[in-house]
């Protein structure tokens, strides 16, 4: 493989995991808001 | 100002590309062209992939129960009436790309496709993907942004950042908050560079009417200098002011005058060809929508596979950059409004007002290039700027309508760089609305050199290279946000 396809396939393996990832956080369980310590603020509602 | 890292990262990033491009224009022009290329020639399915999953999520989100989800609380109602929000979204959905790309990209198109169909085949299946490239693909872009930023802000009154719904929605893991972080930076670098890029085509278009209007083809790159001195004159004073009421006019003023040039043409052209090209490019358009949102030509050669990248895929990136930019406005605007409302009224209805333009565009191009000798071709070919012009001269009152072209391309381009610099000041204040005018003019200034750096590089497609390779990590980050958005529904389904 020359230099060229190895960099394809990097930057391909980049977007693989990438969706690898948005599946995997969708799929995840975030567990209660309130003890995230995260800057979520109070709905408005 | 100095205590704001965000701010301080995104005005470095930017001016240095700006002194780049003004540096050294022929070197960031190459820089950008062999990055995109490498780009799109790898994840080239990715970014289809990417935008013709939001146009299918787009569509379900607003026939699936989450329709009824209000953007706000259960009890808000729409601020606008709805005669107003739409003539607002067509106000978002006008712009000087428009003025430019009308008649001179479907016979650009026209020029590869007629190599192997009939010219008549070719001229529908040339305004099909135009209308491919314009319509629910863009718009639906444009509406999965601006729905994340008004679910997050106005139904979960976070700050209105493109940031916020990351740090909202995933609430574990240190990644959290430098990804959120990094999303806000993308967007304001995505907004400047695509902002700076409609702005070097936008001068392109008012210069090439003029040197049209007042006989001034030799001219150059010295009248585009001087339109562009002028514009910044033009745009820095708003900025300087709280001016929003005097934009919103000129801005209605320019979307007057461009509704007023596609009836004129429609009317005082050849009327019957134009109304059947419209109808005849939405069945091609429609029918063939399945096939284009996932066409990637990756067997038909390197002339079409550039072809491709130069134009759908080019677009796809510039819609993403755009898309916090629109989204913001389009957020502000429909507050109260259900999903199923807001997406039908911000897809649906600019993208039949594309469809309609480049119908009237394009159709009086091709009337020129079918049914008459004139050089339409070779104009949209060798000076792409002077197209719409060129089409306009075919036509009575030609000094009075290439008048107002210049006049609405001018007042569109005013419009843009302040409302930019405006959202480009309150995303990296934190979503201050009221950001401070000094924080304003130093974007509007950025914008300015960007701008400049844009235009020195020369031509349309050089320009639409640097705006992909600002946008191109921004692909990374809108389907993240839309992960983001339909995890918090799920979830506040289930509460």
């Amino acid at each position: 493989m020359n230099w060229a396809n190895w960099v394809d396939t990097a930057l391909n393996i980049v977007v693989f995991a990438f969706i690898g990832l948005l599946a995997r956080l969708y799929l995840r369980d975030e567990g209660p808001s309130d003890e995230s310590g995260n800057s979520r603020l109070q709905d408005s509602r | 100002m100095f205590k704001n890292p965000l701010l301080l990262t995104a005005l470095f990033l930017t001016a240095a590309v700006a002194v780049w491009g003004v540096v050294d224009t022929p070197g960031l022009s190459r820089f950008a062209a062999a990055r995109v290329a490498q780009q799109f020639t790898s994840r080239a399915w990715f970014i289809m992939a990417v935008a013709s999953s939001i146009t299918i999520c787009t569509f379900w989100l607003a026939l699936s129960r989450y329709g009824k989800v209000r953007l706000g609380a259960d009890d808000d109602r729409p601020e606008f009436s709805t005669v107003s929000w739409l003539t607002m979204l067509f106000a978002a959905g006008m712009g000087v790309g428009l003025l430019f790309y009308g008649a001179t990209e479907p016979l650009t198109h026209y020029g590869l496709i007629a190599r192997t169909k009939a010219p008549g085949v070719a001229a529908e299946l040339a305004l099909g993907v135009t209308n491919f490239n314009w319509a629910f693909h863009a718009w639906s872009i444009y509406a999965i942004t601006a729905l994340v930023i008004a679910y997050f802000a106005y139904r979960k009154g976070q700050p209105g950042l493109v940031g916020t719904p990351i740090r909202y929605t995933f609430r574990r893991g240190a990644w959290v908050g430098p990804v959120a972080w990094l999303a806000d930076l993308l967007a304001i670098y995505a907004i400047a560079i695509g902002l700076a890029g409609s702005l070097a085509i936008g001068v392109f278009q008012v210069q090439g009417g003029l040197a049209t209007l007042l006989g001034l083809e030799e001219s150059g790159q010295k009248l585009q200098l001087g339109v562009f001195a002028v514009l910044c004159v033009a745009f820095l004073i708003p900025l300087t002011k709280d001016l929003s009421e005097g934009m919103a006019r000129l801005s209605n003023i320019a979307m007057m005058l461009a509704g007023f040039l596609v009836i004129y043409i429609l009317l005082a052209g050849p009327t019957h060809f134009l109304m059947n090209g419209i109808v005849d490019s939405m069945g091609v358009y429609l029918s063939t929508l399945v096939r284009q949102s996932f066409a990637t030509y990756p067997f038909l050669g390197k002339e079409y596979s550039d072809w491709f990248h130069g134009w759908t895929l080019n677009y796809m990136v510039w819609w993403i950059a755009w898309a916090p930019f629109v989204g913001v406005f389009v957020a502000r605007i429909s507050r109260g409004r259900t999903i199923r409302e807001f997406v039908l009224g911000v897809v649906l209805v600019p993208s039949l007002f594309s469809l309609f333009w480049f119908g009237v565009f394009g159709g009086a191009g091709f009337f020129g290039a079918l049914r008459t000798d004139l050089p339409i071709l070779e104009v949209a070919a060798n000076t792409p700027e002077n197209t719409t012009f060129f089409v306009l001269q075919a036509l009575p009152l030609s000094g009075l309508t290439g008048s107002a072209t210049v006049l609405a391309a001018f007042l569109f381009l005013v419009t843009s760089v302040v409302s930019a610099a405006f959202v480009l000041s309150m995303f990296s204040t934190g979503g201050d609305e009221n950001p401070p005018v000094r924080i304003k003019l130093v974007w509007g200034v950025i914008l300015a050199v960007l701008g400049l750096a844009m235009m020195l590089s020369g031509d349309a497609a050089t320009v639409r290279a640097i705006i992909a390779l600002g946008a191109m990590f921004f692909v990374f980050i809108l389907p993240l946000l839309v992960v983001a958005l339909l995890k918090t529904l799920k979830s506040e389904e289930h509460s």
